[in-house]
């Protein structure tokens, strides 16, 4: 090898150690950087291999690559925890704050109101001419009807509050995606051509990767160019560097759904924050909601089938004590409307909403949706009430196939329920005739309803029932509590992984430094002493 | 990563502190459902089990305050039942004369006012023995029976009813079961017969036991007073003699009723008691249920405390440290 040989090594090696020098200062300037993976100049014996007396060698060194330090199983693992993490996060925010609402510890619960309602009805009964008493009644009645309708109005702005907050979710998304876009072009730009990786974009584009994951749960794959394919609900949000939308929508029946490119993918979004909020709106739309809904409708019905067959002191009679129950219609039809619909007969009411529709062939059928049983079914008649379980609809118009409609004696339970009596000797106590102020056989019957069995709650009492509602509220929000915490330990875990793979450690960065500037040195000596040489050759 | 999972760990340290300081403050264990589901369940089921008993220790209270009086009303009965029956002994024996006869029917004529006030007791603004007409009084001018026979029922535990009152048809009606015939004097037979309409029939025979010599009936027991105080009037020692039999009739009668309705305030005593234990029972299964071990609660937090502190001391350690501290 000749001295320029010599002069190629040195310079040569006082290059890669400063390439090295700067990737151990990237990673150090880095070291805080979240989702940064740390980056290793990969050094290689440089070509070509010459011969020199008494053998070959290399010519020096040279930087191969910078490598960064990715394991993309972990990466992975990553994204799917992460999913799982921010789905159970949100249900567990949704649901903790759902369940202080019926924390029974504290006497702003439902309990209580409801005990007083059945104890003002005994101490009618054990004195029915004192209006005193009576007049205690409709306040204890009063009281109760504002307290459940608190607790929907709590419950509803729960549910509305997770919809606004899936809204948020999509749009940062949606942002999010465009983001992952521009730096699929970026990549692609870069590493067209050769084999060096667009290290720190790459990482960047990770970082929001996980950052959507968390938000909605996706799929992703990396084609040949560099570019990353992310699909949620199995359809494409990013592909190369164009995005598609994430939107949310409202039906008419309150409910929420989410749309990516028009197409409906709610049913298929199980992770991410949306994911966790979706199912959270379901939790509390079934459970509590349902059964507050369900348990003001039945006690509506059983005291008012009561007090309809009672006597007032001023001889009233037939009179009910509750309005209501009110009964919905959701209309989720094009060719038809309902022209009335009413509660025929009380004593059948159950308190389960049913759904009418037509098969387009002039039949309807009716279906109970809580069992799933038929409740009617016949051929179609515009204005000829259809009758079932109590309730009588009237539909005029040309229903078409799949055309329904979804009446229910829940929805509107609670939102319009008042005490319907403000006249207190009209409160039905007696049960014979009018004209005795001493018979109180009706209060008595009321007042037992408080221990009575109700077919329609599962054969639970009044009272059984809410404490069922409650418990199932805490042991949702406790499950999901529970989730939470191992889902954030699993994710706590995979990120230690990552982080022994591509974090940086501060330590080994300084010791880098060390290494790397001695050989600098070095091969700066190397330089200084083959210039010597050269000197000394010079001057032969 | 060292700093995260440092952070994470002082997080759950200080979680698991905040949550015995709520347990201290609020001195329950149950803060929230999730706390204990099934535990805040049962904490309603003996929230309503305590009110209820309270409930039904009102419901019986009040019912015994309504039974005493009623049993004081029906003891002032008995009383002025047991004296008129002594002026009808009186009036009947052979000594007696006009003069002494008119006397005793003075105090007789009161007596029947005195039922017929008692029958009319009112208990707060209620007719206590008018059954369900509680707003009118039950015996009219004529003690016949105005009010209706409704029975009051109060329920006095869950699914048991205790009826409370007493109507006044029953209290001081009277009747006969079955035909009884006392000789009096004179050889006079007189037959007591049920009537067609309840109440009695009473004929007074002579001694032939075929001819009548006088015939009346009475329903109730302020109907029965009159008659003596007419007889006594009248000088009528036949009827004053036949009267002798029903108002002793009559004094067991009320004194049976009022035996009912002591039994009816014993029968409350055990329910109040009954009441009160299972109230005591809930209390203390509440307690049991939510209340905080205050002694528990307070280790749990010196202990939380200290293990607060020695990673906040590890930490600090663990942190402040690096290898470039060593290099010059």
């Amino acid at each position: 090898m000749s001295l320029a040989g010599l002069f190629s090594i040195g310079r040569q090696a006082m290059a890669a150690n400063q390439t090295a020098l700067a990737a151990t200062g990237h990673n150090i300037a880095n070291a805080n950087t979240e989702g940064y993976s740390r980056k290793e100049a990969i050094l290689e014996v440089a070509g070509p291999v010459v011969p020199v007396s008494g053998g070959f060698l290399g010519t020096g060194v040279t930087v191969a690559a910078i490598r960064r330090r990715y394991d993309r199983f972990i990466q992975q693992q990553l994204f799917g925890q992460q999913a799982r993490h921010g789905g159970s996060l949100a249900l567990e925010e949704a649901l903790g704050q759902v369940e202080l609402l019926f924390n029974e510890a504290e006497t702003f619960g439902l309990s209580e109101p409801l005990r007083r309602f059945f104890f003002a009805w005994h101490n009618v009964a054990v004195d029915p001419q004192d209006i005193a008493q009576r007049a205690e009644l409709l306040r204890v009645s009063d009281d109760l009807v504002s307290v459940a309708r608190r607790k929907e109005e709590d419950l509803t702005a729960a549910v509305d509050r997770a919809g606004t907050e899936i809204t948020g979710a999509a749009e940062r998304a949606n942002g999010i995606a465009q983001e992952i876009a521009r730096l699929n072009a970026k990549i692609v730009e870069i590493e067209a051509g050769g084999t060096a990786e667009a290290g720190d974009y790459r990482d960047a584009r990770d970082k929001l990767l996980s950052e959507l994951a968390g938000l909605v749960e996706v799929d992703y794959y990396e084609d040949r160019t560099g570019a990353v394919t992310v699909t949620a609900g199995m359809r494409t949000l990013v592909a190369g560097d164009t995005a598609w939308a994430l939107s949310v929508r409202s039906g008419p029946g309150g409910e929420v759904g989410v749309f990516l490119d028009g197409a409906d993918v709610t049913g298929r979004i199980a992770g991410g924050r949306i994911g966790g909020l979706l199912a959270a709106r379901a939790e509390i739309e079934e459970g509590p909601l349902a059964s507050l809904r369900r348990l003001m409708a039945s006690l509506v019905k059983e005291v008012n089938l009561l007090h309809r067959q009672g006597i007032g002191l001023d001889g009233s009679t037939g009179l009910d004590f509750f309005t209501g129950p009110a009964l919905s219609v959701g209309d989720f039809s094009a060719g038809a409307d309902v022209t009335h619909v009413t509660i025929a007969d009380l004593s059948l009411l159950s308190p389960d909403e049913y759904e009418l529709s037509f098969d387009g062939a002039g039949n309807y059928t009716v279906r109970n949706m809580r069992t799933g049983g038929m409740a009617a079914s016949g051929a179609y008649s515009p204005g000829v009430p259809i009758v079932f379980d109590g309730i009588e609809v009237a539909v005029s118009g040309a229903p078409a196939a799949g055309d329904r409609f979804v009446v229910s004696p829940l929805e509107d339970a609670i939102r319009n329920l008042s005490v319907a009596i403000s006249d207190a000797r009209r409160v039905a106590a007696a049960s014979s005739v009018a004209g005795l102020p001493g018979d109180n056989a009706n209060a008595v019957r009321i007042a037992q309803l408080a221990d009575a069995t109700v077919g329609a709650l599962d054969g639970a009492s009044f009272s059984g029932y809410f404490e069922g509602l409650v418990t199932r509220v805490g042991l949702a929000a406790r499950r999901a509590a529970d989730t939470r915490r191992f889902d954030e330990a699993l994710l706590s875990e995979i990120e230690q992984r990552r982080e022994s793979v591509s974090g940086v450690s501060l330590d080994e960065e300084a010791a880098n430094l060390v290494r790397y500037q001695r050989a600098f040195e070095a091969a700066a000596r190397l330089v200084k002493v083959t210039d010597d040489l050269l000197e000394t050759v010079l001057g032969l | 990563m060292l700093f995260r999972r440092l952070t994470r760990s002082l997080e759950e340290s200080l979680a698991k502190l905040a949550r015995l300081n709520e347990e201290a403050a609020s001195g329950r264990r149950i803060n929230r459902p999730s706390d204990d589901a099934t535990g805040m369940g049962r904490a309603i089921a003996f929230r309503l089990a305590i009110d209820s008993a309270e409930q039904y220790r009102r419901n019986i209270d009040q019912a015994a305050g309504f039974l005493a009086y009623v049993e004081s009303a029906l003891g002032s009965a008995s009383d002025a039942l047991v004296r008129a029956k002594e002026l009808a002994l009186q009036g009947a024996t052979g000594t007696a004369s006009a003069d002494s006869r008119a006397a005793l029917a003075k105090e007789a004529r009161q007596l029947a006012e005195q039922l017929a006030a008692i029958a009319g007791s009112r208990f707060g603004d209620r007719y206590v023995f008018s059954g369900f007409r509680t707003d009118m009084p039950p015996f009219d001018q004529a003690y016949a029976y105005a009010g209706d026979d409704g029975i009051v029922n109060v329920p006095i535990d869950r699914g048991v009813l205790l009826p409370l009152n007493v109507p006044g048809s029953t209290a001081f009606g009277l009747s006969q079961e079955r035909e009884e015939t006392v000789t009096i004097s004179g050889g006079r037979i007189v037959h007591y017969l049920p009537a067609s309409g309840g109440g009695v029939a009473v004929e007074i025979r002579a001694a032939d036991d075929a001819t009548v010599l006088d015939r009346f009936g009475f329903d109730n027991a302020m109907q029965l007073a009159a008659l003596l105080a007419g007889a006594l009037e009248g000088n009528d020692s036949a009827r004053i003699e036949a009267l002798v039999k029903p108002l002793g009739g009559a004094v067991s009668h009320v004194n049976d009723v009022r035996a009912e309705m002591g039994g009816r305030r014993t029968r409350l005593d055990d329910q109040a008691k009954r009441q009160d234990d299972g109230a005591f029972a809930a209390r203390e299964a509440l307690s049991r249920t939510e209340d905080a071990d205050m002694a528990e609660v307070a280790s749990g937090i010196a202990r939380a405390d200290a293990a607060l502190e020695a990673l906040r001391l590890s930490s600090a350690r663990i942190m402040s440290q690096s290898l470039l501290d060593f290099l010059d």
